[in-house]
């Protein structure tokens, strides 16, 4: 067997993606399942769905969890999945700022699964809730703004009370 | 960083705050041409997706759905079923996207499609495709995947991972013919559209899975999934597929290749000739028997069913262990590779549920003789994976190994008789098969001249000559890197690829 015409594995091969459209293949299908298990068992104060037409482009919000310095701000989310998913990640960017030191000011989100940790097996909504997860627990040691896990580590009374006030200005 | 310390002064804050900032990436993609629709969709979707099987009986899920409908600060947009904050009109436009009627049309005959689907329990859903399992294949973990599922999910460079557990593996199992008989029998309705729809893409892709001849029970089915789809205007599609002479090839097949493994097999095939008479008709299940859950070794009811890599199932007590030398199946004579097997809980718990008398009895019977069953799967197999090694040492591991195995490894491509994927060593590619996928043999197999059929449904016979390929790892790259220009989502990886292998040339040079 012999992969590199292959275009069950075009990951690799780049020499035929499934057609991007609607529907049409398997693993459009599959992202059109994720919509209806989504709408079925959405996580806790996440929301997601296709932006438009393209099954490709998701938008996402997630509520900041009570008790972190996040809480009441609402954080919008840009999803782009890629033409092989679910076997390569999808894009997560914050379309809200955020004072985080797992966030970059583009948006960008450091985190294991959205790179080399990712599996087939995982959805939107275990990303979701992942990210839900940095909100309260930050990872310091992995991340993309040193200063702001730098102040996290040292400071962090100070470091909440930035994080809140951001979230005062950015995401109410 | 200096963004950050810049951004903690008051003025930079209102400025970054201000609307423009939050916009301006937003109104470039902003839809023009709006398209209004009859009904909306939320309700629509939602009147679908209760109506699907493994919905309907669950009222809590409702619940929790309307649970979650917008508090106060929230407000459903119309057309959208995003929840968006309720903000100013201006913002709320950029988030309030429109969607098409085709869109649309396209969820809703997906969902349609399987509303006839019969329920399957969680645990016979695929976790990659998110549909009945098609073509179960169980990797060494226990856990099931579907055939091309698992396929494409593996990394042609190096070791796969297990999508639930990560575990590594490195041979692509074959698939479990025995699973397959239980889906084909239990879930008729279901287990044929997907049948359909993995048909219908092996013809466009032209790559074939293995062709079992067990859907002779079928014409019941194939019938109720005409009816379906037809409702759903997809009326052509089963008329094509007949006409399409890929098909033809693909169900001919197996008679000549496939013989010593039907040979092998013949308990599993018996049984499923034996389905026209007892099938089901009409959605009516007919009770799935206990002798259609046998192990192959002590032909009693499966107890802690595990699977190797041949895709024949033993109890777990049962799986021969031979002491000096690796496991091998005492049906097929093919080695399973990388240690016992765990076992396939998923199956397990439905052997428990399906069977809890019978498999209370036969749990009885075998502890009572004192055969120790070997520990559970799932905490040693949680354990072998929790592990994380730290980025430098991954680092220096990665390194190492392509420095020995990179200019041996053959990217991408399988062994098609014991699935070592990919190909590590002397590769031999059959010269007459003129199949896509092609046929290739690593060393050992080649040396054993194993008469396994092809993977992938290939018109391999024994008569065949081969030629010895020499990897070429290098040339292989530059040569995905041209074909990328269509597709460069992977760029950044593939350059990663290439210049790791260009390091190691470097270094061997």
């Amino acid at each position: 067997m012999s992969a590199m015409n292959c275009p069950m594995s075009s990951s690799i091969g780049g020499v035929r993606s499934w057609p991007s459209t609607t529907s049409g293949s398997a693993w459009g299908k599959r992202i059109q399942k994720e919509i209806a298990e989504f709408n079925i068992d959405p996580p806790h104060d996440c929301s997601a769905g296709p932006k438009g037409d393209n099954l490709y482009h998701w938008v996402s919000t997630i509520i900041g969890p009570p008790g972190s310095p996040y809480q009441g701000g609402i954080f919008f989310l840009d999803i782009t999945f890629p033409p092989d998913y679910p076997f390569k990640p999808p894009k997560v960017l914050f379309k809200t700022r955020i004072y985080h030191c797992n966030v970059d000011s583009n948006g960008n989100v450091s985190l294991d699964i959205l790179k080399d940790g990712w599996s087939p097996a995982l959805t939107v909504s275990t990303v979701l809730l992942a990210i839900r997860s940095l909100f309260t627990n930050p990872d310091p040691y992995n991340p993309r703004v040193p200063s702001i896990a730098h102040l996290y580590l040292s400071d962090r009374v100070k470091h909440d009370e930035v994080a809140t006030e951001w979230t005062m200005r950015f995401a109410r | 960083m200096k963004n950050y310390a810049l951004a903690h002064h008051p003025q930079v804050l209102s400025k970054i705050s201000s609307p423009s900032f939050m916009q301006s990436t937003h109104k470039n993609k902003k839809k023009t041409n709006r398209k209004s629709n009859a009904k909306s969709f939320p309700c629509l979707l939602e009147e679908l997706i209760t109506s699907l099987p493994h919905v309907r009986e669950r009222e809590s899920e409702r619940k929790r759905i309307s649970q979650f409908l917008p508090p106060s600060s929230f407000i459903q947009s119309p057309d959208a079923w995003v929840l968006i904050p309720a903000m100013d009109k201006e913002e709320k436009s950029v988030f309030n996207p429109s969607i098409s009627i085709s869109f649309m049309e396209d969820l809703y005959q997906t969902l349609d499609l399987c509303k006839d689907d019969e329920q399957f329990p969680d645990y016979f859903k695929c976790s990659i495709c998110l549909d009945l399992l098609y073509k179960p294949v169980v990797l060494a973990c226990g856990h099931v995947s579907c055939f091309w599922c698992v396929h494409k999910s593996m990394n042609n460079f190096r070791h796969s991972r297990c999508p639930k557990c990560r575990n590594e593996y490195y041979h692509f199992p074959c698939i479990c013919r025995l699973l397959h008989s239980v889906f084909v029998k239990l879930y008729p309705v279901a287990y044929k559209r997907r049948e359909m729809e993995v048909l219908e893409e092996e013809n466009d892709a032209h790559y074939f899975s293995p062709q079992f001849e067990d859907h002779s029970d079928t014409t019941v089915n194939s019938y109720a999934y005409h009816a379906s789809s037809e409702r759903s205007n997809l009326g052509g599609f089963v008329d094509q597929l007949d006409c399409d002479t890929c098909h033809g090839e693909a169900t001919n097949v197996p008679r000549n290749s496939n013989s010593r493994d039907l040979e092998g097999d013949s308990n599993i095939s018996l049984e499923e000739k034996k389905l026209p008479e007892n099938g089901q008709v009409n959605g009516i299940h007919k009770q799935l028997s206990t002798d259609d859950v046998l192990c192959v070794a002590c032909k009693q009811l499966l107890l802690s069913p595990s699977a190797l890599n041949c895709g024949h199932v033993y109890c777990e007590a049962c799986v021969p262990t031979p002491k000096d030398e690796s496991i091998r199946c005492q049906v097929c004579q093919s080695l399973h590779p990388g240690g016992f097997p765990k076992v396939c809980l998923d199956f397990d718990n439905f052997l428990v549920e399906q069977f809890p008398e019978e498999y209370a009895h036969q749990r009885k019977v075998i502890h009572g003789s004192g055969v120790s069953c070997q520990q559970k799967g799932p905490s040693a197999c949680a354990t072998q994976v929790g592990k994380v090694a730290s980025k430098s040492s991954i680092w220096i591991d990665d390194f190492t190994w392509w420095h020995e195995h990179g200019p041996n490894l053959h990217v991408g491509v399988g062994c098609d008789s014991c699935g070592r994927y990919p190909i590590i060593g002397k590769r031999y590619k059959c010269m007459d098969c003129k199949e896509a996928v092609g046929f290739d043999l690593c060393e050992d197999c080649y040396g054993t001249s194993s008469k396994l059929p092809g993977r992938f449904n290939q018109q391999h016979t024994p008569e065949h000559r081969f030629e010895v390929v020499q990897s070429s790892v290098f040339h292989k790259i530059v040569r995905m890197m041209g074909g990328q220009s269509e597709d460069n989502s992977d760029a950044s990886t593939l350059s990663n690829h290439a210049s790791e292998e260009s390091e190691n040339r470097d270094s061997t040079a």
